[in-house]
């Protein structure tokens, strides 16, 4: 008994897909390993089930030669898809997989990963359901319908990562269901390719791309194979290499595994310290809270990835171990602090959520020999999964160095006697939101935008500056700024410059005079630059008298004298007058504040621009000396 | 050594004086083609003098001459000898006009930078932009070699300054599309077709396309691009220039 191939068809009419719409959107971030790890255990580990048990998922890298890849070739009913996988080598992803066909032929070998999970739900839900695992993982392309609103990934492009890793683009699914409903006989299994749109030989049928791997009923052409349940789910799996234990949970199979951006391919050693590696770079705090365990097995060697062999991520761990001892200032090396940051969570477009939140911050001093990772912040929230790290090296001249964590939503009070309250679980579901695809920053997003009223930007936007202000409160060296001296401590401040693509800083010309901080984004969903900042004198005798905001291209070696017009600029500090000036021809933001005022903070936007290239803000200020009022 | 009475020409250096600072090369190459070719050109009634036409015209013989590898090239000291001690009149010839003794620092330029500044010796500008820009001949010997393009990027100083002076220029594929693309017989074609309305000057579509570009490689890399994309590039950037476009300002 074996599965079969089937392909649906589509009118001519229809859409065509070179490729796949989620596989882009995934690969515009980074298609290395990272991204793949990172999502692969995020899909576990958002299906836990809710008992006390981990999640465990196991990685199995195996090489198939000979004898062992035929018969495995056979069993994936290898020579119809094949007939498919030929018409359509016309289009660029088409072409690598004919690539990947003939390194296959050639190399008389095929790479399998298997990533295995147990505890968690199964692939749940009726073949034709709306809305279920089945059908979130197997066959839509960008819904999402993990449980609850707070799940790692909300965006349903997790599983699309999985196709990109297979050089044949093509995915096989073994599950043991953790509910009787929809079937009682596990496993279930199922495979599902993604090619390109493609013609018959004949050039009379047109298919879709979308390749199912089960049982077929009837021989209507272009239907559908459904899942097999069973016994005979069970006996394919075996000669598929995708038994699984009799647990609930999912064993998911990438045939010819890859890394896309890899120039050389890793030896299968090396991409298990690598998974491991990256498993507790990523998941530190769901492994460190008992949610998570993650091994990879190589040739029968099975190794646990444990965050002892690690020990770079243990100053983060320790801010949760020690939160119960925190003091309130960091005297002495593996001190730690803590601080709460507010976060003011708006209402939902639909009237419900809000809620004045809060975000629990811990840092640590860091200790002699503890580099890897220092003076970052890990952004955690329920999920367990570390979203970034935030560097915020010399975040004040001199500082003490640390280890930080960040924790919203339900993780707040991880580490403390604390359960969530109903505001952490607003916020969860806000940062959640504020999740991009690749979930690796919070930020203004799409689904913000829809589903949350004003004010939605400035609380997420502001995470980071709050972060920065807490932080220096912790962590500055204790120095008396007037016997120092503000011109020497002023000439080593800078003034931030975010340009895309990574964080830059540079010396201001009037970084002597005043102190500030400045950000500069590119907003995909506005197709506009966004911009904050905020400056103050730094001496208490003088004022600001006015900050000119322009924007800056740059070329491939510094500066052009082209500008992109501010097209709106405000500020929430008191009395600053707003204007647009031009500027050499070009629209700039200028306020002028009332007389009296020392720090002045601004947000503002550009015009659209296309053009999407580097851009930075430059922020002139008028300081003189304070005026009698 | 190098004092505002020898960058106002009243003064010579002479390798006796200089004696104490050389090196020598380790090959010996015979100059003579160069000042044989540079005498043709001031006999020339058709160029006149501090034209940037001179350096396109020297620019074949110097770089057929002066057959160095780029890392020869890049040594300095190699620059500074030929236009302080064997060449001066010539720097005198084409660059008298930007000295002033008020600053002397663009006449300096002209006789002491070099290195990784394609732009400013006046022996190694040339040098470096047949370099960029040539063509081997199909035999790859020297005299083989096509310098056609060199002399439509050298004899249009805004074309030759602006690839000069930027990193890009470091990359062949670029210096040739920039070339072909951006010469004056290119642009003046595009102009008697009349697709566009009021094209700007040449030097104007030079210098404005050759930003937008480096602007463009805020966030590309030329390295990983296909010679057909580079091209395709700069055409776009200079239809939306012609156009007026392109964020003139």
């Amino acid at each position: 008994m074996s599965g079969k191939w089937g392909f649906t068809t589509s009118r001519p009419t229809d859409a065509r897909y070179g490729d796949d719409v989620a596989k882009y959107a995934m690969s515009h971030g980074e298609p290395g390993l990272k991204t793949f790890v990172r999502e692969v255990l995020q899909n576990s580990n958002d299906a836990r089930l809710e008992n006390d048990q981990p999640a465990r998922v196991t990685f199995k890298l195996e090489s198939l030669r000979g004898d062992e890849a035929i018969e495995y070739l056979r069993a994936l009913d290898i020579e119809t898809w094949s007939e498919h996988a030929n018409l359509a080598t016309d289009t660029k992803s088409g072409k690598h997989i004919a690539e990947a066909i003939k390194r296959i032929k050639d190399d008389e070998e095929i790479r399998i990963l298997t990533i295995e999970d147990e505890n968690t739900e199964g692939l749940l839900g009726e073949e034709n359901a709306d809305e279920s695992n089945f059908t979130a993982l197997v066959r839509d392309v960008l819904f999402s319908s993990k449980s609850g609103d707070t799940a790692g990934g909300s965006y349903g492009l997790g599983k699309a990562v999985l196709w990109l890793y297979s050089g044949l683009s093509l995915v096989m699914f073994n599950s043991t269901l953790s509910d009787p409903d929809p079937k009682k006989r596990s496993p279930r299994l199922i495979g599902r390719t993604r090619l390109p749109t493609h013609k018959s030989e004949d050039g009379d049928t047109v298919y879709q791309g979308h390749g199912w791997y089960g049982s077929l009923n009837g021989d209507e052409e272009g239907a559908r194979p459904e899942s097999i349940w069973g016994a005979e789910a069970e006996s394919i799996a075996d000669r598929l290499r995708l038994s699984r234990p009799d647990e609930p949970g999912t064993s998911i199979q990438v045939v010819d595994f890859r890394v896309p951006t890899a120039e050389e391919r890793l030896d299968d050693e090396e991409l298990a310290d690598q998974i491991t590696g990256m498993a507790i770079e990523w998941f530190w705090p769901a492994v460190y809270r008992g949610d998570l365990e993650v091994a990879v097995e190589v040739e029968g060697e099975t190794k646990q990835a444990s965050i002892d062999e690690y020990p770079q991520y243990k100053p983060f761990t320790s801010c949760l171990n020690d939160r119960d001892d925190s003091v309130s200032q960091l005297d002495n090396p593996e001190d730690v602090a803590q601080a709460e940051m507010s976060l003011d969570v708006p209402k939902k477009s639909d009237g419900g959520g809000g809620a004045d939140g809060q975000l629990d911050l811990l840092v640590r001093r860091a200790d002699t020999g503890e580099y890897q990772h220092r003076n970052e912040v890990a952004f955690i929230r329920g999920a367990g999964m570390v979203v970034e790290y935030y560097d915020r090296d010399r975040v004040v001249v001199g500082n003490q160095d640390f280890h930080a964590v960040l924790l919203g939503g339900r993780a707040r009070p991880w580490g403390s006697d604390e359960s969530p309250g109903d505001a952490d679980t607003i916020v969860e579901e806000f940062l959640t939101a504020a999740e991009p695809p690749q979930h690796d920053e919070w930020v203004r997003t799409e689904t913000l935008a829809n589903s949350y009223s004003r004010g939605f930007r400035t609380a997420v936007e502001g995470i980071k500056s709050d972060v920065t202000e807490t932080l220096r409160g912790l962590v500055a060296p204790n120095v008396d700024r007037g016997a120092t001296g503000p011109q020497r401590l002023g000439n080593r401040f800078k003034i931030g410059n975010e340009s895309r693509g990574g964080r830059s800083e540079r010396e201001s010309p009037s970084s002597q005079r005043v102190t500030g901080d400045t950000n500069i984004s590119f907003d995909d969903v506005y197709t506009h630059w966004s911009f904050n900042g905020e400056v103050e004198p730094l001496s208490d005798r003088n004022e600001i008298r006015a900050v000119t905001v322009s924007l800056i291209r740059m070329a491939e070696e510094r500066a052009t004298t082209d500008r992109l017009p501010v097209q709106n600029i405000s500020s929430n500090t008191a009395g600053v007058s707003i204007s647009l000036p031009e500027q050499k021809g070009v629209q700039v933001g200028r306020l002028e504040p009332a007389p009296g005022t020392s720090k002045v903070s601004f947000e503002g936007v550009s015009t659209k621009d296309h053009r999407q290239v580097e851009t930075r803000m430059k922020v002139s200020v008028d300081v003189a000396e304070r005026r009698d009022e | 050594m190098i004092d505002n009475r020898f960058l106002a020409g009243k003064r010579e250096l002479s390798e006796d004086d200089l004696r104490p600072y050389l090196q020598p090369l380790g090959r010996s190459i015979d100059l003579s083609p160069i000042d044989e070719r540079i005498e043709e050109i001031r006999a020339d009634d058709d160029i006149k003098a501090q034209d940037s036409i001179i350096d396109a015209e020297l620019a074949p013989t110097l770089h057929r001459t002066l057959d160095l590898t780029r890392n020869e090239a890049a040594d300095a000291g190699l620059w500074h000898y030929l236009c302080v001690v064997r060449f001066p009149e010539f720097v005198h010839y084409r660059w008298d006009h930007v000295f002033n003794p008020e600053s002397p620092g663009n006449m300096e330029e002209k006789f002491l930078k070099a290195g990784t500044d394609a732009y400013s010796n006046a022996l190694h500008r040339i040098w470096w932009g047949a370099e960029l820009t040539y063509e081997e001949g199909e035999s790859g010997g020297v005299k083989h070699r096509d310098y056609s393009r060199t002399k439509k990027v050298l004899g249009f100083q805004e074309l030759a300054n602006d690839i000069l002076d930027h990193d890009f220029a470091r990359y062949t594929p670029v210096t040739h599309a920039c070339g072909d693309l951006l010469c004056h017989d290119t642009l003046n074609d595009i102009k008697e077709d009349g697709t566009y309305d009021d094209p700007p000057s040449n030097s104007n579509i030079v210098s404005r396309t050759t930003t937008l570009l480096r602007e463009e490689l805020t966030v590309r890399r030329v390295e990983t691009m296909e010679d057909d994309d580079i091209v395709e590039t700069i055409e776009d950037l200079r239809d939306d220039v012609m156009r007026l476009e392109a964020g003139w300002s």
